[in-house]
């Protein structure tokens, strides 16, 4: 996984710069600002630390309902545990492959108990405990978890998963993402996963950000416009909505940069070691039925739980728009979101709380 | 076949005692695997043509230096042939064993090679550590200091970047290979009243990389289009003018550009962190070589930018 990823020179383009919105045809709906406050400035946590933005990392970070914050340090291949204070608990991993090691860490979720981390480029899950101590590591031969991870309860967890050995027809009838129990046995799976043309296609274009309610699990493609939900318990699809035919203008402009770059399709891609596309999600959570779905670079739609569009909403701080330079966001059941942003012109990192 | 060969090579000291196990170096001399048992083996495999293999065997030289006192033996194996393995060994100035010799036994489809490798074994010949790929520096002494449970702050050095040259000193005459006719000169003999040098000790081609920042800085001054000022990149070693070419070519460097040897010190090579290190690294030189104007660590391209441009103008307009 990792060597497919350094091979491939990847160009994902989604400037907001280059992206012109059409139409104001949803000027009748409000638009939403919340504001938001420095929840923890990452400059001064006592340590080095960097993010290591690529195309298909979003869950950096995860904040926990105690507030404990969890941050991949992807430079140095380890995980910063930080309490609400903003100091520093516990360091996890460093690099290596033994069992207390980490390599390349893609993503990261974490619940009352366990900390879940894909890792490995997608070679495994490793499970910790909160306390440091490893708990299960998850490996698939031939096979990579796509990075994306949510811990539905005490002994299940939703992944998805892709082998790499089988045909591409093989691969285009594999499910989108499963429930598996803790001895990695799968439980149910959900959906089909777009059928594409070739294995570069399908490890972009099967990228997908979840979130997860009682009953379903919601979710969204990161290069295609699409988003989608599953009833957990049966595993049948109640919502699968194609946003390039709602008229939805960030969804347009989105649209319109595809044709602009030539983008790739998952039937067609221009070259074999390039990867072209517009990058349409940042992530989604669910809060009060209402989906928020993080239109990359742009601001937060929010849709209903039936896939119609109910409007956008933007995080401010000190008077600034803050919503594009989100890299990734949580919602807790408080109410609150926590975000990890990137300023562009001086890379000040920091994490943000906002009520919504 | 030589791939293979690589494949074979690894195999057999993942897997297999490593007894009776020896291989020949590129000096004709035998490395017994008995003979390091105790100690932590790192085995690169590397490809002699690639930039960033020869970087990370020059790093893994520099790292073995400053850890003296560990138990680490370090092992390189070409996939090249024994013109470029010599070549890298000599411009990486490598002082472990290099070979191009592995015994033929068994296949590790785990381990292709193809793309080099770095693998690590424990003080009792277990493996530790694998990928297909050399790692870089960076990630290379992450992996070592704690595989090896090295607190980098017992190590010796500085563990800041320190500027070869400062304000008031001489530069060296350096040979230089001009990339644009290949051929070696005396720097000294095109040096021009004001001159604007920048040393890369590496090169990314990705577009908001620091390397790219500085060529974008340089663009800026040479539209200033000061006369008697001499704007010139040079790439150190193990860079060799096929790499710098390639770059020249990609990136479009409109300035003179030169091949110089390496003459970082071992500390300076050492530190990976960008923010404790100049690379790329600007100076300012008059036409007798001395020192003017030294680029120092952490400071930003816009102040790169401003105080160069302030030098010139001070310097060519008649201010000084």
């Amino acid at each position: 996984m990792l060597v497919i990823t350094i091979i491939f020179i990847i160009i994902v383009i989604g400037s907001r710069q280059k992206e012109s919105l059409t139409g104001k045809r949803h000027k009748n709906l409000s638009d939403k600002v919340i504001q938001a406050r420095v929840f923890m400035d990452l400059q001064n946590i006592g340590t080095e630390f960097e993010i290591n933005k690529t195309f298909f990392q979003t869950k950096l970070f995860h904040i926990t309902e105690d507030l404990t914050t969890y941050l991949i340090d992807s430079k140095r291949n380890r995980i910063l545990e930080i309490n609400n204070l903003g100091k520093i608990e516990k360091i996890i991993g460093g690099p290596g492959q033994r069992e207390g090691d980490l390599y390349y860490p893609l993503a990261i979720t974490a619940n009352d108990n366990i900390l879940a981390i894909i890792n490995n480029s997608g070679g495994e899950i490793k499970f910790f405990r909160r306390s440091g101590a490893l708990e299960k590591i998850f490996s698939k031969k031939n096979g990579g978890f796509q990075p994306v991870i949510i811990l539905r309860s005490h002994n299940e967890f939703i992944a998805s998963v892709r082998n790499f050995n089988r045909s591409i027809e093989e691969m285009n009838n594999e499910p989108l993402f499963s429930l598996f129990d803790y001895d990695f046995n799968q439980i149910k799976s959900f959906g089909r996963v777009i059928k594409c043309s070739s294995l570069i296609a399908h490890l972009h274009f099967n990228l997908i950000e979840l979130c997860i309610s009682d009953k379903y699990v919601f979710g969204a493609f990161i290069f295609l416009p699409i988003i989608f939900a599953f009833d957990i318990n049966n595993g049948n699809e109640i919502l699968y909505r194609d946003l390039s035919i709602m008229q939805i203008p960030e969804i347009e402009a989105g649209i319109n940069r595809q044709k602009e770059i030539k983008a790739d399709t998952p039937e067609e891609q221009t070259k074999p070691n390039e990867f072209k596309a517009v990058r349409f999600n940042q992530g989604v959570a669910l809060y009060k039925g209402i989906l928020y779905y993080l239109r990359a670079n742009h601001k937060f739609l929010l849709f209903d739980q039936k896939g119609e569009f109910l409007g956008r909403m933007f995080v401010h701080l000190n008077n600034r728009d803050i919503t594009p330079y989100i890299d990734c966001f949580v919602i807790l059941p408080s109410g609150k979101m926590y975000g990890l942003v990137s300023y562009p012109e001086n890379k000040e990192t920091f994490i943000f709380e906002a009520v919504l | 076949m030589k791939r293979t060969c690589i494949v074979l090579f690894c195999f057999l000291i993942l897997s297999a005692s490593h007894a009776q196990i020896a291989i020949k170096d590129i000096s004709g001399h035998f490395i017994s695997f008995d003979n390091i048992r105790g100690r932590y083996l790192l085995v690169l495999v590397f490809n002699p043509a690639n930039l960033g293999h020869r970087l990370s065997l020059m790093y893994a030289e520099v790292l073995s230096k400053k850890l003296p006192s560990i138990p680490l033996t370090i092992l390189g194996i070409s996939t090249g042939d024994i013109e470029k393995t010599l070549a890298a060994k000599k411009l990486c100035k490598i002082s472990f064993p290099l070979s191009l010799d592995w015994p033929k036994m068994f296949i590790d489809n785990e381990l292709t090679g193809c793309c080099g490798a770095t693998i690590l074994f424990d003080q009792d010949q277990k493996i530790i550590f694998r990928d297909n790929d050399v790692l870089t520096p960076d990630l290379l002494r992450q992996l070592l200091l704690r595989q090896l449970n090295i607190d980098e702050r017992l190590l010796q050095g500085p563990i800041i970047w320190d500027p070869p040259f400062l304000k008031g000193d001489i530069f060296v005459d350096f040979p230089v290979l001009e990339i644009a006719d290949g051929k070696t000169k005396k720097l000294y003999n095109k040096l021009k009243k004001i001159n604007l040098f920048t040393f890369f000790s590496s090169f990314s081609f990705c577009s908001n990389c620091k390397h790219n920042n500085r060529l974008e800085t340089l663009d800026k001054i040479a539209a200033l289009n000061y006369h008697d000022l001499l704007m010139a990149v040079f790439f150190l070693e193990p860079f060799t003018a096929e790499d710098v070419f390639s770059i020249k070519k990609h990136k479009r460097v409109k300035f003179d550009t030169f091949l110089i040897p390496n003459f970082m010190s071992d500390d300076n090579i050492y530190i990976t962190d960008d923010r404790l290190k100049c690379d790329p690294w600007t100076i300012v030189v008059d036409k007798n070589g001395s020192v003017l104007w030294v680029e120092l660590p952490g400071i930003s391209e816009n102040i790169v930018e401003t105080e160069v441009i302030r030098l010139l103008q001070d310097y060519l307009e008649g201010k000084r």
